[in-house]
């Protein structure tokens, strides 16, 4: 089924080929896992919630209209997560916290290194606006093209190239300080 | 960006794509215990509490099904859920080792005549391989 695209699995899926959504999971699980380890700040919880993402996608696959990429539908859910899971942790979104905030709250958590490479990742993109942030990620870290990450974003292709653009400008500026 | 810089973004996209979700991913944690904050509750409302629990303790003793076993234990595996002979009763969770075998659950709905309540998944065990999901039923009425 690896050569499958998603949107054939969830057409399988939905006949009752039960196996499509393992593919699903096991297709998307380091991605969507990477992305919450970012927007959150301990990875145990981007674990929880690329989990939720995948209960929330099982439960809605019946009822998904193919008006999007199953993967946008999945990161749309992954986003609405880590914002209710912010909200019910009493926590501001990853988003909007500054990287020096952050080393101070995790500095007695494990000091493994995919900790510290996550600590990189947040403190050079956390400085960006919202959309710039998202548009880095997807884009530049997550390698997705600007298609791609126009569809995932839910705006053009131009906004997209636009974002990239400030968002470049502004970690030049940044370059200094962080890289 | 200059070239040093350029390379500490490339080492940095280099570092987070090879991020890939831990081993125990499938058997790891659904609902994890949430830390919350101290509460003071009135005493109402705790006259409530302890009346909903008084009548919740009636109504599992005095359950006709007889299923008050509800340790570990006593919860039916997917495998048995499968078996015809060995029927599970009809309250009680079912517990799957991976987020994977979820793709088994429709099946088992068409089958047995159950229905899945997800919301209420929630981990089984703690910390390792011996993990798993236990995901409460609800019969069709």
């Amino acid at each position: 089924m690896d050569g499958i695209s998603d949107t054939e699995l969830v057409r399988q899926f939905r006949q009752g080929d039960t196996h499509a959504f393992s593919v699903l999971v096991k297709r998307h699980q380091d991605r969507l896992y990477r992305l919450a380890s970012v927007y959150l700040y301990q990875q145990q919880d981007a674990m929880d919630v690329t989990q939720e993402v995948f209960m929330r996608a099982y439960k809605g696959l019946r009822g998904f209209r193919f008006h999007a990429e199953p993967f946008t539908w999945l990161y749309r859910i992954l986003i609405n997560v880590c914002a209710e899971f912010n909200r019910k942790s009493s926590r501001d979104s990853i988003l909007q916290r500054g990287a020096d905030e952050e080393i101070a709250r995790i500095k007695d958590s494990a000091n493994t290194e995919v900790t510290q490479h996550l600590i990189e990742i947040r403190g050079l993109v956390n400085r960006l606006p919202k959309r710039q942030h998202e548009v880095v990620m997807l884009r530049i870290f997550e390698g997705l093209s600007i298609e791609e990450t126009a569809r995932t974003m839910r705006c053009r292709p131009g906004t997209v190239k636009a974002l990239l653009h400030k968002a470049q400008k502004q970690l030049r500026l940044l370059e200094g300080d962080i890289l | 960006m200059n070239e040093p810089g350029r390379n500490s973004l490339d080492h940095m996209v280099q570092n987070y794509r090879d991020i890939t979700i831990p081993a125990d991913f499938s058997g790891s944690v659904i609902q994890r215990q949430k830390k919350t904050a101290r509460t003071f509750f009135t005493v109402p409302q705790l006259a409530l509490a302890s009346a909903f629990a008084i009548i919740i303790t009636i109504l599992i003793l005095t359950d006709p099904s007889g299923q008050t076993d509800i340790t570990s234990s006593a919860y039916p595996t997917l495998s048995q859920l499968t078996d015809t002979t060995n029927w599970i009763p009809p309250r009680g969770d079912i517990r799957i080792p991976s987020l994977s075998d979820m793709g088994k659950l429709p099946d088992l709905a068409d089958t047995n005549g159950i229905d899945f309540n997800l919301p209420s998944l929630h981990k089984h065990g703690g910390a390792g391989p011996h993990q798993s999901y236990n995901i409460r039923y609800i019969q069709h009425t």
